[in-house]
């Protein structure tokens, strides 16, 4: 269902491969798809060695892969080693716009690597809702959200944050959910802030073919808008509007 | 009832937008390893959110990650701007933070104080987009001016802005300064009637 005000912080579409790619390869597809986006960056991860001699911390970094990013940032690519990421921050503009760009960026990278066999299809929409308080002391969980922590009432106080993980086969298309939902240090002043991110993934039966890929994807961003609609209330769906 | 106590904190720049995790007592068992696993990965960032540049870094470096951080950290709260306002604001920070114009001794805005700016976007409301400026030190400085009436307000970390306004009211001139948590500014800028400046503008609203 579409909103106004999409509470999609982050949609993700990933795939990570069986094996890993060689720079010059990953490179290459940065410069391929390098007129389309505004920005390149080079992404590294960077270690610190402390050396107890000195008692200084040494930084050596490796490279991981580039970044293609959109005059706005919201727009992103990742090609690394072993891992394809497009991604789309807030504003959302709707699966069909960020569909086709990773469509494009797919086809992009396999003129680059060639067939590339994956070992896990992943699309993730990070949620956030954002709950306004006014002057109230409690914000009830079942208000908003369908799937949350439980504990005892004689624990003491009301949650002041909390942290949850379910992993669940959906007993569909392979596919297993990581669901995750938090609280989250709020953007906004005189709001409650709880994340709802579901990741619907597939590892077994990966397809070979791009036509039978983007099936699977597109079967799995389905679970995922079923999934979104168990997991909220009318309450919160008021708030997207 | 499972409920969420309403906390009245400032959180820090970094913290805002990230899941709220509490690390417990340092324990070695593989369990308690495990779990301290789990709570990172719940934690962290995605690819899009992380990413800083860690050696020393020249002005044009300092000024593009700050541009990129601004950006990024706007989209945590895009889905409640509108995205003609949210298109011009970016403008202004190309404009703000292009090396031709930068002076060389200032250091950029950090994104301490762009945090700040932008929670206080989301609570104020204005109609009329700010004109944006630098303090030396790394402050943004967010300014309306209508006439003779100008308001200046420079973004503080965590939450916090210091504002000095003159305006006319009833034939007198009137100036007035002060440093305020941001949830009070509304409050405080009241007497003075901001609608003067945050309203009457051509500039579509934010959402």
């Amino acid at each position: 269902m579409p909103y106004d005000r999409a509470p999609i912080t982050e949609a993700v579409v990933e795939f990570r491969f069986a094996a890993t790619f060689p720079q010059t390869t990953v490179e290459a597809a940065g410069r391929r798809l390098r007129d389309e986006y505004f920005y390149l960056d080079q992404e590294n991860i960077v270690q610190f060695k402390l050396e107890p001699a000195t008692q200084k911390a040494e930084p050596s970094g490796s490279w991981l892969g580039v970044k293609l990013s959109s005059l706005d940032r919201a727009d992103s690519v990742f090609f690394r080693h072993d891992t394809f990421i497009c991604s789309r921050l807030a504003p959302y503009t709707g699966w069909d716009d960020f569909f086709a760009r990773t469509v494009r960026a797919w086809e992009v990278w396999r003129k680059s690597a060639g067939h590339t066999v994956l070992s896990r299809i992943g699309v993730r929409y990070v949620n956030r809702i954002d709950v306004p308080v006014a002057n109230a002391a409690l914000v009830r969980l079942e208000d908003y959200l369908n799937v949350f922590p439980k504990s005892p009432e004689d624990l003491g106080a009301p949650l002041s944050a909390y942290a949850m993980q379910v992993i669940r086969p959906l007993d569909v298309d392979d596919c297993v959910l990581a669901l995750n939902t938090a609280t989250v240090a709020p953007p906004l002043i005189g709001f409650v802030s709880l994340a709802l991110d579901l990741d619907v993934f597939r590892e077994a039966n990966l397809p070979q073919r791009d036509d039978d890929l983007w099936d699977i994807v597109t079967r799995i961003r389905g679970h995922k808008n079923r999934i979104f609609e168990s997991c909220i209330t009318d309450r919160a769906r008021a708030l997207f509007n | 009832m499972d409920a969420i106590q309403i906390q009245k904190l400032r959180p820090d720049a970094g913290a805002i937008g990230r899941t709220s995790v509490s690390f417990p007592s340092t324990g070695t068992s593989i369990t308690s390893q495990f779990i301290k696993q789990k709570l990172d990965d719940l934690a962290a960032p995605t690819p899009s959110f992380s990413g800083i540049r860690i050696a020393e870094r020249g002005l044009d470096e300092e000024l593009y990650d700050a541009l990129a951080a601004f950006k990024i950290r706007t989209a945590a709260v895009s889905m409640h701007l509108d995205r003609n306002w949210r298109a011009r604001l970016f403008g202004q920070l190309d404009s703000l933070l292009a090396l031709s114009d930068w002076e060389v001794e200032d250091a950029p805005p950090t994104i301490d104080s762009y945090s700040t700016f932008l929670r206080m976007l989301t609570l104020l409301r204005p109609q009329r987009r700010p004109g944006l400026g630098a303090a030396s030190h790394g402050s943004l400085i967010a300014t309306w001016t209508v006439g003779d009436d100008r308001l200046t307000i420079e973004c503080l970390p965590k939450d916090i802005v210091r504002w000095q306004l003159s305006a006319t009211i009833d034939g007198e001139r009137e100036r007035a300064a002060a440093e305020t948590p941001l949830p009070r500014l509304a409050a405080v800028l009241r007497p003075y009637d901001p609608g003067r400046w945050f309203q009457n503008a051509q500039h579509v609203p934010a959402g």
